[in-house]
């Protein structure tokens, strides 16, 4: 059957796939000038990868980093929650509520966040006396100097959380209109309060549209924390910066704190994959394969001799 | 929105007098267009009323009034001799809390021309998320339920299945189980079959004539007079907000009084 050069009807098709000469081409090129780069790194004694393995698991910089890490987690918390409940008031049919929502969105989105950080801050500056309490001159629960209760790390927690919120709540907004209203109508038809629908039937929806920017604000606030440094709150950035203050060996601290990032990151973008599957459910047929099932087949597929097709895609 | 009218209608619910549904002078504007132009309209107790009329002419936002997902702007709408969506006190009607207006909605099902069943649920979740939510039933008795109302509906084996992964004909039959799970005392129907290929109205159009022989009461938009002539105890036809002609469907679709309902049955059939 194999010296028959017609393909039979009878089996499956086995086709030559076409060759993509010029795709090989470029990514052979590509990859020389990449691993070239990667060496003239490694080799380069300017680098000092000596002292970058010196200071990697110092502790100072490791100080630093928990502070980037929990700083960045509390924000990235505020900033959803926050967000969230700006953007169900933007979109609620009160008019006060959604006039908040669109003058709040309309500052903290307007200005830059190194001021609203700066300005935090300082914010003893302007008001040398806070007291939370019941407003137009009722008894104060929390009262004290500005400066006590706005310490520099409550400065960075407030600077930037609430100016996360801001974009955030657009995120979500967008997310709650990409659910089709008869999906709100339905739910309100089987007897559904308003709250009900939003939590059960509308937000999971929306996380599908929501989740992709979320996860990039979340990468994206793990930099964004290393401003905090000018207000002196000592985070990953600020420690190698005082480091390097003491030896003068910037370059391979902030390899160092680079090295740092982006292992972080990497690490919130694999659990973005996985959540942007969760949320998937429903909406695509079958999920594409996760790269360990990928790996999986394929060695499955190379045992039998079969070629790549969708391996266990589980639905 | 109060009414000047001052009658009052018994709000003992299960009476077996009252009519299931009845509109008297019902108006809906939306902005300055006038909807609905006083609906006058009685249901009774497991009365199928097929609701016909050309685009445009009411029959949706009628649907919609009767549950409260539109409020009224005159006239009065009671369902099972309850005013839907207010409570009459004092000669004035007072907007009912949410959570009374909700109990209301939760006896009456409603089944929607693009079936809209909850997409990132699968189609026993699809039917057990109102029992659980709405009436506290417990997960496994709620799902015992939904597993036999798909049974009803000839789906018994797709209780797995995402929306996405069914055909419409098998959505919009799991959207009438997800009705039917909260035990409605009425069913609305929005043209249910007029999202459907043509081979799959068979079997949606079966399952509302066994729920129509098992006694619900079912007030029913839709386009297909063959059903409305086979299952329908009455035919009422709309035509810019208001009611043209309304009989039994022998009369109504084979004898019509109206010039405008003969018009549109030339149409449609
Ligand atoms: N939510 C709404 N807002 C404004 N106009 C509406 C709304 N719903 C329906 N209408 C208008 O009411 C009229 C009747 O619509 P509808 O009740 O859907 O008619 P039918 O179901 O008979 O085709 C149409 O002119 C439509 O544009
Ligand atoms: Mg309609």
């Amino acid at each position: 059957m194999s010296d028959d050069t017609r393909a039979t009807t009878a089996e499956d098709i086995k086709a030559v796939p076409v060759r993509h000469y010029g795709r090989w081409a470029v990514a052979v090129v590509v990859s020389v000038f990449v691993a070239s780069l990667l060496y003239s790194a490694a080799r380069n004694e300017r680098f000092k990868w000596d002292v970058v393995g010196d200071y990697l698991f110092s502790d100072r910089v490791l100080n630093g980093l928990w502070l980037t890490l929990w700083l960045s987690t509390v924000a990235v918390v505020i900033g959803v929650i926050l967000g969230t409940a700006l953007a169900i008031m933007r979109l609620s049919s009160n008019p006060v509520l959604s006039t908040i929502s669109l003058v709040y969105i309309w500052f903290f989105r307007g200005t830059p966040v190194l001021v609203q950080l700066i300005g935090w801050a300082f914010i003893g500056a302007l008001y040398p006396e806070i007291s939370f309490g019941v407003p137009f001159g009722g008894p104060d629960l929390i009262s004290g100097s500005g400066n006590d209760i706005i310490t520099p790390i409550t400065a960075a927690i407030l600077g930037l959380g609430l100016n996360l919120a801001a974009y955030q709540s657009e995120i979500v907004r967008a997310g709650l209109l990409s659910v089709d209203e008869g999906q709100v109508e339905a739910g309100k038809a089987l007897g559904l309060t308003g709250s009900q629908t939003m939590r059960r039937i509308v937000l999971p929806q929306a996380m599908r549209v929501i989740i992709p920017p979320t996860g990039n604000q979340a990468i994206d606030m793990l930099k964004t924390s290393s401003l905090v440094s000018v207000i002196a709150v000592s985070d990953l950035l600020y420690s190698v910066q005082l480091i390097y203050g003491q030896n003068y060996q910037q370059i391979p601290l902030l390899v160092v704190a680079c090295i740092w990032y982006l292992f972080f990151t990497t690490l919130l973008s694999i659990g973005q994959y996985y959540l942007e599957r969760h949320y998937a459910k429903g909406n695509v047929r079958s999920l594409p394969p996760t790269p360990l099932q990928r790996i999986r087949a394929r060695t499955a597929g190379m045992r039998f001799g079969a070629s790549g097709g969708g391996g266990g895609a589980g639905a | 929105m109060s009414s000047t009218d001052e009658r009052t209608h018994g709000t003992d619910g299960a009476s077996a007098g009252v009519p299931m549904v009845l509109a008297e002078g019902v108006h809906k504007r939306f902005g300055l267009n006038e909807v609905l132009k006083g609906i006058d309209m009685t249901v009774g107790r497991g009365e199928v009323v097929c609701l016909l009329g050309p685009s445009g002419s009411g029959k949706s936002t009628l649907l919609r009034c009767i549950n409260h997902l539109e409020p009224i702007n005159r006239g009065r709408i009671t369902v099972d001799g309850q005013i839907v969506g207010y409570r009459e006190k004092d000669g004035r009607l007072h907007e009912l809390p949410e959570k009374v207006a909700v109990q209301q909605r939760a006896d009456i099902g409603m089944v929607f021309q693009r079936f809209n069943l909850f997409a990132h649920r699968t189609a026993l979740q699809n039917i057990t998320e109102a029992p659980i939510l709405v009436k506290g039933m417990g997960r496994k008795q709620a799902e015992a339920r939904a597993l036999e109302l798909l049974e009803r509906v000839g789906l018994g084996d797709r209780g797995g299945a995402y929306p996405s992964q069914l055909s419409g004909g098998q959505q919009q039959r799991v959207a009438i189980a997800r009705a039917l799970a909260m035990d409605p005392k009425l069913m609305l129907f929005d043209e249910p079959t007029s999202a459907l290929d043509p081979e799959l109205v068979g079997d949606v159009l079966d399952v509302m004539r066994d729920l129509a022989k098992a006694g619900m009461t079912m007030v029913v938009v839709t386009h297909e007079i063959g059903f409305a002539r086979e299952v329908g105890d009455r035919v009422v036809f709309m035509d810019e907000g208001v009611v043209v002609e309304s009989g039994p469907p022998s009369q109504v679709l084979d004898a019509p009084q109206e010039a405008r309902t003969r018009t549109f049955l030339s149409k449609v059939l």
